[in-house]
């Protein structure tokens, strides 16, 4: 198991050196050049032709290339062509922003889809299981601009219960250590901090869970549809035991493999960060800030946001593969 | 116990949840704080080397320059020089400073402050002109060629000699580039100045944390009368439904560029006040001589008539821009109103061109810019609008669109044969409108005159203008340069838009100002 983690790990490295390639080659060849996006139609060719040289791209592509390799090892990613602002620094401050959001939505789809696809697989057939199928179907199908908007008049506008945006109110201060602003409220001893936080939290994290509440309520019915067929399991209710305990304990256990990568994926898609839902609440996470360098052809903050999130995708991945093995005792690599 | 017992016990625990986040809701703001919601944060607080409108919106309170615009117009006065002179040859420029100013960080303000702040764009060798970012306003408001020298004689008196004379040299000091930095704060935060501001202005930096709020608070040792807001916070909202939707349940106080959408709904709710003036800027079609048949005056004079601008402003901008006669917006001093616009005469256009040659109209490509600009949030349904007008007096016009960047390179290389652009003018001198896009030497690829115009009448009025410093002389030469303009028709000038801001009604005596500086000093929230 060690070694195949270690083995995993170290593949991550060609993977990633791959994938900075790709990404510098895509972004340089694209049509744009970021001096005069960046400058706009009052930029003369003199101001142009400065900040160009200004920002290397008057270089050769190889040059330019090796020098951001040479950054990497260093773990200088270079600063942000559109805010001045050093990437590392950047990242270390969207990062936990993005994260928080997707663990907390993560954590309301789980809770709801998971509740959702065990009700409607016991209750097979039956109203419960049209009513949360039907639920899932319009999740995956809603969309995500709609709904945000739509949350944010129910539970912002017409019962005022939660804010309309960010991350924190504007009165509160908190001083940011971790950015994990629920970890900050608690380092900070500060729970009308932590509240104000979770309240925050709440609408967006909404929006976002819908999407894969639905993929993970769909997964969890069907595949606890299948065990339940199971010999095993006509043997636990033949002994008496009481339905929570056949279906948590003996079903749900068993069916939860392929939920699991579903969930994990789900999370990978939830870190790149979510353009809309971020856009909307004005979230300052990863999705906006790596779709503004984008359009701004800002292609360290490209670069260096690409490099973090696919190795976060990958981690995430192998953390999925080696749960399958706690969950099943029988996987063995 | 059942499943469907522990999902109920679940649930209720959800609910209950639900039910604290709405029992414990937090304190509310200090009453002396004003929140300004606005679609995207600055780009960064070093005023020499921003370029966009949401890094001056900030710099304007905390930074000030030598002489500044007064309010509500683009007459200029005194900020923090007293006074100044110029040589009779026009090309000495004396200021005499305040000496009663200091720095937020406690250094004082004189002579030397200031010529470090003009100098570090100016001079390569100067041991801060090497920074993250360009000085991209110095450059484009062709300071490299027009300032000579500078220096500080004494303590208080700061001389700037120029090559040649320029009449539009005083207006550019009065902008933000040209602000006073503490030479003290740039020597020790270096790269990280662009973060960590220090000026003279009525508001003092506290805290910045990007895309979430900047926080700016009262200077307490202010030379001039001290602002009325504590705090002045800017929050970024990008989604402008949400910024409005802010405003009116009262958790931000203002927010600027109100969507076209909003305002009647601004205008009717008794809590919330609009704010509306022309703005300085104009949107155009361009047409490039450079190609035929644009190099016939009657094609671009049928053209003229055949496009419905005050259709385009009551349908697309509703009703918050007004349509252009000339370039120079109508707030601008030197625009001329004897002018009369070409009127909206499809009979007329096609008369024109069956004159000139096209009786069954022709073919050709309308450019579009692939993003909302400030004179044109819509330009792609501009576009629109406009290939209909075209289409009915027979010229078929093919909608093209490239990515911005690409765009601008195209157009700046005369690649285009119709093209929409616009310009913002924030010297508020008709310099930086007509010779910057009009004149012969602007028609050099890449060129910013995207019609490739070139009247050698035009060129010496302007460059005249350029050099007169006699105010009325000046205003005459920018009538006749706007009536060639008219007669030679290189564009089809369409609209000035409307700077809009809304406030929650509470807020009193903010004015808009026609260069669109925001100024929170005089700022008060009413009880």
């Amino acid at each position: 198991m060690r070694w195949y983690i270690l083995k995993r790990l170290i593949l991550v490295l060609p993977t990633l050196a791959g994938i900075s390639l790709l990404v510098f080659l895509t972004i340089h060849l694209v049509p744009g050049d970021p001096a005069q996006v960046m400058l706009g139609e009052r930029a003369s060719a003199e101001s142009v032709a400065a900040l160009r040289a200004h920002m290397g791209l008057d270089q050769p592509l190889h040059v330019q290339f090796y020098r951001f390799f040479k950054g990497l090892f260093r773990g200088d990613l270079g600063r942000s062509l559109r805010t001045h602002e050093p990437v590392t620094r950047e990242l270390l401050r969207r990062f936990p922003a993005t994260c928080e959001l997707a663990l907390f939505s993560l954590l309301l789809a789980c809770s709801g889809g998971i509740l959702a696809g065990v009700f409607a697989a016991v209750r097979r057939g039956r109203m419960i299981d049209y009513v949360s199928m039907v639920l899932a179907t319009a999740g995956i199908s809603m969309p995500i601009f709609w709904l945000g908007l739509l949350l944010m008049l129910l539970l912002g506008v017409l019962v005022p219960v939660f804010p309309l945006s960010g991350r924190l109110s504007m009165h509160v201060d908190l001083e940011p250590v971790t950015h994990f602003y629920t970890v900050d409220a608690v380092l900070a001893r500060d729970p009308q901090a932590f509240v104000d936080v979770l309240r925050h939290l709440f609408l967006p994290a909404l929006t976002l869970c819908t999407v894969p509440m639905a993929v993970i309520a769909r997964m969890t019915r069907a595949s606890l549809l299948e065990v339940l067929k199971e010999d095993y399991i006509r043997t636990a209710w033949a002994k008496g035991l009481p339905e929570r305990v056949v279906v948590v304990r003996h079903a749900l256990k068993n069916a939860f493999i392929p939920t699991l990568t579903v969930i994990a994926l789900e999370f990978g898609y939830l870190l790149g960060g979510a353009v809309l839902t971020e856009t909307i609440f004005a979230w300052p996470g990863l999705g906006r800030w790596l779709f503004l360098a984008v359009q701004a052809r800002d292609f360290r903050a490209v670069q260096g946001g690409v490099l973090v999130l696919a190795t976060l995708f990958t981690l995430a991945n192998l953390l999925a593969d080696v749960l399958y093995s706690w969950l099943d005792p029988r996987i063995r690599y | 116990m059942t499943t469907s017992d522990l999902l109920t016990r679940r649930l209720s625990h959800w609910i209950g949840f639900l039910a604290m986040m709405l029992v414990w809701s937090c304190g509310e703001a200090d009453r002396n704080t004003l929140i300004f919601a606005r679609g995207a944060d600055s780009v960064g607080l070093d005023p020499a080397l921003e370029n966009d409108g949401e890094s001056f919106k900030v710099c304007d309170n905390i930074y000030e320059t030598l002489v500044t615009y007064a309010p509500g117009s683009t007459d200029l006065q005194p900020l923090l020089a007293r006074s100044w002179q110029t040589s009779p040859d026009g090309r000495t420029w004396t200021f005499r400073l305040r000496t009663d100013v200091e720095f937020h960080d406690g250094t004082a303000f004189d002579a030397h402050a200031m010529l470090f702040s003009l100098e570090r764009q100016f001079n390569p060798d100067h041991p801060f002109h090497r920074v993250e970012g360009a000085y991209k306003y110095w450059k484009d408001m062709g300071l490299d060629e027009i300032v000579a020298a500078m220096e500080a004689t004494d303590d208080s008196t700061l001389v700037i000699r120029l090559h040649t004379p320029s009449a539009p040299f005083l207006s550019t000091m009065a902008m933000n580039f040209a602000a006073a930095v503490s030479p003290a704060a740039v020597a020790r935060y270096g790269d990280e100045f662009f973060r960590n501001p220090v000026g003279t202005g009525p508001f003092r930096f506290v805290e910045w944390r990007r895309d979430e709020r900047l926080v700016l608070e009262a200077n307490p040792s202010y030379w001039g009368t001290p602002p009325a807001l504590d705090r002045l916070i800017f929050k970024p909202v990008q989604e402008s439904a949400v910024r409005f939707l802010e405003l009116r349940q009262g958790t931000v106080h203002g927010l600027d560029y109100v969507s076209p959408e909003f305002a009647d709904d601004i205008r009717a709710d008794p809590n919330l006040q609009l704010l509306t003036q022309a703005g300085l800027n104009v949107g155009y079609l361009a047409m490039n001589m450079d190609k035929p048949p644009f190099d016939d005056v009657r094609v671009r004079r049928a053209i003229n008539h055949a496009i419905d601008k005050q259709a385009l402003v009551d349908h697309l901008y509703r009703g918050l821009a007004v349509p252009a006669t000339t370039p120079i917006p109508p707030t601008m001093w030197g625009h001329d109103d004897s002018i009369m616009p070409y009127a909206y005469d499809p009979a007329r256009a096609r008369a024109l061109l069956r004159e000139a040659g096209f009786p069954d109209g022709f073919g050709t490509e309308l450019w579009a810019m692939p993003i909302p600009r400030p004179y044109m949030p819509q330009p792609d349904r501009v576009a629109q609008a406009i290939q209909a007008n075209l289409a009915a007096v027979g010229i078929q016009a093919d909608i093209v669109q490239w990515e911005w960047g690409t765009y601008l390179d195209k157009i700046f290389n005369g690649e285009h044969t119709m093209a929409l652009l616009g310009w913002t003018s924030d010297s508020g001198d008709p310099d930086n409108i007509l010779y910057v896009l009009l004149s012969k030497q602007a028609a050099t690829k890449p060129a910013q005159n995207i019609a490739f115009y070139r009247n050698a009448e035009l060129q010496d009025l302007l460059v005249e203008a350029r050099r007169s410093v006699n105010h009325e002389h000046r205003v005459r030469l920018y009538h006749a340069a706007q009536q060639i303009v008219h007669r030679d028709a290189p564009w089809v000038p369409l609209v000035h838009t409307t700077q809009t801001i809304a406030f929650r009604r509470q807020v009193q005596e903010y004015t808009l100002h026609p260069t669109g500086i925001m100024r929170f000093h005089p700022v008060y929230i009413s009880r």
